[in-house]
């Protein structure tokens, strides 16, 4: 009896390895979060154009939509230039192109990156593929770049 | 019979442990090597990987130089060295000055090195993971010895190798092997007593730091073991094992010097080169925002464009220290902050742990140190020292970019273990309701620093109104500025209890122009320039920063460039002469686009007796040969 009452009876040590099992989770769980969205939306764009770049594809000009400025970096760092543009909604879009060829590339909620052929720049529903469509924030935020 | 079976309980305990213990050293590893990223165009992994691979023999155009203690053994080494310099080409006097220097030590280049001759460039990528997941490991164990606790020993090691901050720098950097080296020689030197192989391993460990950090951090990583040594051995043994471990230290020195005499390594001056090694700059970091360039020298000039002299500090005593670069207080009259950041480097390096620990980390590592566990006192009071020395030497370089932050992880380690230490006190037997009640005002602390932090206010730099390159690039360096004080105070803002958002200080200079250069690549200028040149020319652009480099890769395939692996001026220098010497040979045109007024323009001038055909802004274009078409 006394036995019982004593293993249901909360001590400070508990308390204590509730406070580490935190600790351990919370870092435990920091890969995970920096795997998220946002961090996987931003790996595969610059995968996508390290990949191209590999194989020879060279990139002259490339907007990338996100809405952290900062990470926009990472594709002037791979030659392409940062449309430093927030976009509304939780949708990432790269669009690059050169002479010959245009690559998209859109990492939706899904992290997909779907990919368009070659969109006309000058009609906007040449990059349906990202869903980048006229009068949309994020189609805005690419014409005003100056692309 | 009982004392059998629990002999065997104990050897299956045992052998379960070392199972999951392998099987957590996978998961991390397979962790670090899908994490690695190959394309990252920074300063700081370039360097180490294409010096690396330059060790292991593959052809870059990139100098390995280990470090130099002068500008006239740099000068030496160029001279003497000059591989792939084309016959009959002769570096004109005085750009030797400009020719080469690397700023980093030799140990994370010589490691590196195996990696890739053993794999190639993916070697990068297992070296990066697998020194990260043996951190990992070393937490985990130093954690235990300190704290005799399993719960807390956990934590230690997820918290040093799973926070936000070292999550996203997925580079080769290092400090990382830095970390491994000295928490090895602490490691080594734990537990009960120790044999004299233990002792000469610590030894040698602690002369490898050397190897990795700048010589003045290596001898208070020596002092710190042995005080280490101290409370975990005691007086008699570690007079005991003094004699092991000195022979360790004097042949891994002794190896130190062997390297040293073959590559012209020294050891540096003491205090006006405290950090990592550079030759003369204060830091590595610190030259891109200072005009202290690695391959610029004092006083020297470029049109109206002059670096500054060494700046010169006050000592005690009527002496004078000369630094070329900016110092903050006690060496500065008063307490001020680079412009580029909200606070002096001494609180934002407390701010970022707080922000990418959170403030129960943070509080509760404060807390290890004020209240270990009983007995432990001295172990409290040691790693408290241990993190206040390893701040104030960082605490008075001022101006540090935010990648370069990553110096400050030196200083992680002690509140780790703190952390552990007051998890271990908190979740014993012993443990009371006092201890317990603790906690919240060790968050409240936490929380009262941070909320102050983000509050602070410190005057700017105000130097900085004369120097050069503040003044050659204002848009960059003074409109930027700001913004990216205030970036950097707005994340500081959002710390909370759990772990935030970090990735602006590494992640996000993963490429060039990142938010610290808000100035976007001026291509305007280079396309058209491209476009002048002639369908069968080449152009080669002489990079510096990753800025150029990214340029580089962005350049169309029609009009050739120089593929340069590493963003490095002195990369770019060697390239410069190997590629335009080669195509000289084969009868190319040869046009050069310049980004750096102190570097490639000199370097065109006195080596082909060029003027430019067209300068505007950062680019400069050159005629090198039989020119075919129109200049810009």
């Amino acid at each position: 009896m006394s036995t019982s009452h004593r293993t249901a009876r909360i001590r400070p040590r508990h308390l204590g390895f509730a406070i580490a099992l935190l600790v351990i989770l919370t870092f435990v769980y920091q890969p995970v979060r920096m795997n998220g969205f946002e961090s996987l939306a931003f790996r595969m764009l610059r995968q996508e154009a390290w990949a191209l770049r590999e194989k020879g594809t060279t990139l002259t000009r490339a907007v990338a939509l996100t809405d952290r400025d900062y990470f926009g970096s990472a594709f002037t760092g791979l030659g392409l230039q940062h449309a430093r543009r927030p976009v509304v909604g939780n949708r990432w879009s790269l669009v690059a192109w050169n002479e010959d060829d245009v690559f998209a590339c859109c990492v939706d909620t899904a992290t997909r990156c779907l990919r368009g052929d070659r969109p006309d720049l000058e009609n906007p529903a040449g990059v349906d593929a990202c869903g980048i469509q006229p009068g949309q924030d994020d189609w805005t935020a690419w014409r005003n770049s100056g692309y | 019979m009982r004392h059998g079976e629990d002999r065997t309980r104990q050897g299956v305990r045992e052998r379960v442990f070392g199972l999951v213990l392998v099987a957590v050293n996978i998961a991390v590893f397979a962790y670090w090597f899908t994490a690695y990223d190959p394309a990252n165009a920074q300063f700081i992994p370039r360097v180490f990987q294409t010096s690396a691979a330059r060790l292991a023999g593959e052809t870059t155009y990139f100098t390995f130089e280990p470090g130099a203690n002068s500008w006239k053994q740099i000068r030496r080494q160029a001279i003497g060295e000059r591989p792939g310099l084309p016959e009959g080409l002769e570096i004109a006097h005085g750009e030797e000055d400009n020719a080469l220097g690397i700023d980093q030590r030799a140990g994370t280049v010589l490691l590196f090195g195996v990696f890739h001759g053993l794999f190639g460039w993916d070697g990068m990528a297992i070296g990066f993971a697998l020194l990260r997941t043996v951190l990992f490991d070393l937490l985990l164990f130093l954690g235990f010895a300190v704290t005799r606790n399993r719960p807390a020993a956990i934590a230690v090691a997820m918290a040093g190798t799973f926070n936000p901050y070292f999550l996203s720098m997925t580079v080769v950097e290092p400090q990382t092997p830095h970390l491994v080296i000295l928490l090895g020689t602490f490691l080594a030197l734990s537990g009960g007593s120790i044999g004299r192989l233990r002792w000469a391993t610590a030894g040698a460990l602690a002369g490898l730091e050397a190897f990795f950090i700048h010589p003045a951090f290596a001898v208070v990583a020596l002092v710190l073991a042995m005080a280490w040594a101290w409370l975990f051995q005691g007086k008699r043994r570690v007079l005991g094992g003094s004699p092991a471990f000195l022979v360790g230290l004097i042949v891994s020195l002794c190896a130190l010097w062997a390297w040293s005499s073959v590559s012209g390594e020294v050891f540096k001056g003491p205090i006006s080169r405290i950090v990592d090694s550079d030759p003369t700059p204060p830091s590595a970091g610190a030259e891109g925002y200072q005009g202290t360039s690695l391959t610029a020298v004092p006083g020297y000039c470029d049109g109206p464009f002059c670096l500054p002299d060494q700046y010169q500090y006050p000592l005690p005593g009527g002496r004078t220290l000369e630094f070329y670069g900016l110092l903050n207080w006690p060496f500065h009259d008063r307490w001020v902050r680079g412009v580029n950041y909200p606070l002096p480097f001494s609180l934002v390096i407390p701010s970022l742990m707080l922000l990418a620990l959170g403030w129960i980390a943070f509080g509760l590592g404060v807390l290890g140190w004020v209240r270990p566990p009983p007995g432990m006192r001295a172990h409290g009071l040691f790693l408290a020292a241990w993190f206040v020395i390893q701040l104030a030497m960082l605490s008075v370089f001022e101006n540090l970019d935010p990648y370069k932050l990553f110096f400050s992880l030196r200083c992680w380690p002690p509140l780790l273990l703190g952390m552990g230490l007051a998890l271990a006190r908190l979740t014993t037997h012993d443990t009371r309701w006092r201890d317990m009640a603790f906690v919240p005002v060790a968050l409240a602390a936490a929380w009262l620093l941070s909320s102050t932090l983000v509050r602070v206010e410190v005057p700017e730099d105000d130097r900085w109104a004369d120097h050069m390159r503040f003044k050659r690039f204002p848009a960059q360096w003074v409109s930027n500025a700001p913004g990216q004080a205030d970036a950097i105070r707005e994340v500081f803002r959002g710390t909370g209890p759990l772990p935030g958002d970090t990735s602006l200080f590494f992640m996000a200079n993963s490429g060039a122009g990142s938010h610290i250069d808000g100035r976007p690549i001026n291509d305007t200028f280079m396309e058209a320039a491209i476009r002048s040149v002639p369908e069968e020319g080449r152009v080669l652009l002489c990079t510096h920063s990753a800025v150029s480099a990214s340029a580089i890769h962005g350049l169309p395939d029609r009009v050739g460039k120089l593929p340069i692996p590493s963003s490095f001026m002195d990369n770019a220098y060697r390239g410069l002469v190997d590629r335009v010497g080669g195509m000289l040979d084969r009868g190319l045109d040869v046009f050069v686009i310049d980004q750096l007024w102190f570097s490639c323009y000199p370097a065109a001038r006195r080596y082909f007796q060029l003027d430019p055909v067209s300068s505007d802004g950062w680019y400069v274009v050159y005629r090198i040969d039989g020119i075919r078409g129109s200049g810009v």
